[in-house]
């Protein structure tokens, strides 16, 4: 039987959001973990409880030919905790580089960002993409929010700032500057059609349009990973 | 107890190391992928390379059958050609090292580990005319064995396990056997083996149930009480030694087997067993991880085996070990372990 093609996320709202996204590109990619974020927490936020179990698993998944291709989409939200881009990369690379994996000279798109790790032994290629854009610190929601290009949505996307704002003013913004992101997007999502739509059926509604730049890139990283493999 | 495994030049090991074990440790992997034959290392280990085990090990595949001159003991069926080829079982202290190596009984001398006495020597095994296995363990070749049970998948006819009965019942506290076919059958009071009516010679397990006044056949209450019988008479048997369990589900609805892992894990503790398990079954799984978790005072550890598919090692064997709180969270998480 084939190897899986697997694409690792931070937590629920990741994979809901990516499978959408992977079921428009027509993709036959399964998104794990399907850890509710609730249980990540327990053992510590998403990020790591990704990189410090669901990783070695599937390394270990890799090498024995059950997983063809991988993928790691995470966030580098944090940088106010020393979390950004560079120390999630380097934070990655560390187990990849031990199990063997090329990390010093990855294939990386002429047409675009992100990297592809491939191993000399021939074990199944490694992608890692972290948010929004494999070079800045952030997260899915900025790389969505980056995408908003119809004048309705940046119009509401407007008013949800001045909103956010307004809040500030009054002392009632309760989330941590950090979350600001997730605020914005959230409150766009709440005013669409259907109050309150998910991320991923925002996609496959086309708030999101995908011919932007940023969805582009990521478009072609993920084409790139899982058609190398593809039988 | 073992507190990790090495295991080299084995049957389907060629270079095998699992890194940690626990009291009570569950084994899965696909098909050939060498469940059995960790239990067999086991085994092995802990009768110091008995005659009788290494006759065990080679018929229950047919390996005597077919060639008697070189039969599979060691890893791609090559007969080591030197100390350094030796078929070696241990974990991290040297007591525990058992190393199987073969002598020439025409000249022995550079085939042995270790100088020997000039005379009573008896191999543990002939290969062929010339050809004998001698096995050490902790450096010395006359050692006693340790406490082992092999419980194999198929369930023992009641006969075989008055045997093992009659071994043990005058030395062990029963409470432990009722309580274990009470986790399907509460009302059991009492257990006993009789003669059979049908056949004298034979003998049959029955049980005395709460306001029922004749005795009870055990196996009229199912597969799963017979294989709880077998469970736990030999766990009564393997005392301060390895219970080693194929195929843990076999005759286990389920919903039972979490009471099963409970009960195995207290009696492990108390009996100071150390458990190795197998299964292909992810409600085992699950419910081993319930009991572990759960069971703050008794460590259990999940060991996947695999094949790698990489270039530098194709079809080498590989162990990977999982603590209970991982366990837990790949249980949570979906991803398959299997």
């Amino acid at each position: 039987m084939p190897g899986q093609h697997i694409l690792l996320v931070e937590g629920q709202d990741d994979r809901e959001f990516f499978q959408h996204l992977l079921c428009r590109l027509e993709f036959d990619i399964q998104v794990e973990p399907e850890t509710p974020r609730n249980f990540c927490q327990t053992a510590s936020d998403g990020v790591d409880v990704l990189r410090t179990r669901a990783l070695p698993l599937a390394l270990n998944r890799i090498r024995s030919g059950d997983i063809a291709c991988l993928g790691i989409v995470i966030d580098a939200d944090s940088q106010t905790l020393g979390y950004g881009f560079e120390k999630r990369r380097t934070q990655y690379l560390e187990p990849l580089a031990r199990e063997g994996y090329n990390t010093e000279n990855p294939a990386t798109n002429t047409d675009t960002l992100g990297e592809i790790f491939s191993h000399p032994d021939n074990l199944a290629p490694i992608g890692l993409w972290i948010m929004p854009d494999h070079r800045q610190d952030g997260a899915l929601e900025d790389l969505l929010l980056h995408s908003i290009t119809t004048a309705q949505q940046q119009a509401l996307l407007n008013q949800a700032d001045a909103d956010l704002t307004l809040l500030k003013q009054h002392d009632l913004r309760l989330f941590k500057d950090k979350h600001l992101s997730k605020a914005r997007l959230s409150t766009l999502l709440s005013w669409q059609e259907k109050p309150g739509i998910s991320a991923g059926k925002a996609y496959r509604a086309g708030i999101f349009p995908v011919t932007t730049h940023e969805l582009t890139s990521f478009h072609n990283w993920l084409t790139k990973l899982f058609t190398a493999t593809q039988a | 107890m073992l507190d990790s495994l090495y295991i080299r030049n084995f049957r389907c090991f060629e270079d095998l190391q699992v890194e940690s074990l626990g009291r009570v440790n569950l084994v899965v992997g696909k098909n050939n992928t060498g469940k059995s034959t960790l239990l067999e290392s086991v085994l092995l280990l802990a009768s110091a390379g008995a005659n009788q085990v290494i006759h065990e090990i080679l018929n229950k595949r047919g390996d005597l059958l077919l060639d008697k001159q070189t039969p599979n003991l060691f890893f791609n069926g090559d007969i080591p050609i030197s100390h350094s080829n030796r078929l070696e079982i241990s974990d991290s202290e040297s007591k525990n090292s058992l190393i199987i190596t073969l002598i020439n009984q025409n000249n022995n001398e550079n085939r042995l580990p270790m100088a020997l006495p000039k005379t009573g020597i008896i191999p543990k095994f002939t290969l062929n005319p010339k050809l004998s296995i001698l096995a050490f363990r902790d450096g010395q070749y006359d050692i006693n064995p340790i406490p082992n049970q092999s419980c194999t998948t198929q369930l023992l006819n009641e006969n075989d396990l008055a045997k093992i009965w009659d071994q043990v019942f005058l030395n062990i506290d029963d409470s432990i056997l009722k309580e274990a076919l009470g986790l399907i059958e509460p009302s059991i009071m009492n257990i006993a083996f009789i003669p059979s009516p049908q056949n004298n010679a034979s003998r049959m397990a029955v049980v005395k149930l709460q306001n029922i006044s004749k005795a009870v056949p055990i196996r009229s209450l199912g597969d799963g009480m017979i294989r709880l019988l077998q469970i736990f008479l030999h766990a009564t048997q393997a005392v301060n030694g390895f219970l080693l369990l194929d195929e843990f589900e076999n005759g286990l609805h389920y919903s039972i087997q979490q009471k099963v892992w409970d009960k195995l894990f207290k009696v492990a503790e108390e009996l100071n067993i150390q458990v190795f398990a197998t299964t292909h079954s992810m409600d085992t799984i699950r419910s081993f991880c319930r009991v572990a978790k759960a069971d703050k005072d008794i460590e259990g550890k999940l060991i996947t085996l695999a094949r790698s598919v990489g270039t530098s090692d194709q079809g080498k064997i590989f162990a990977s070990v999982y603590n209970e709180n991982d366990l837990e969270w790949i249980i949570n998480s979906g991803m398959e372990i299997r």
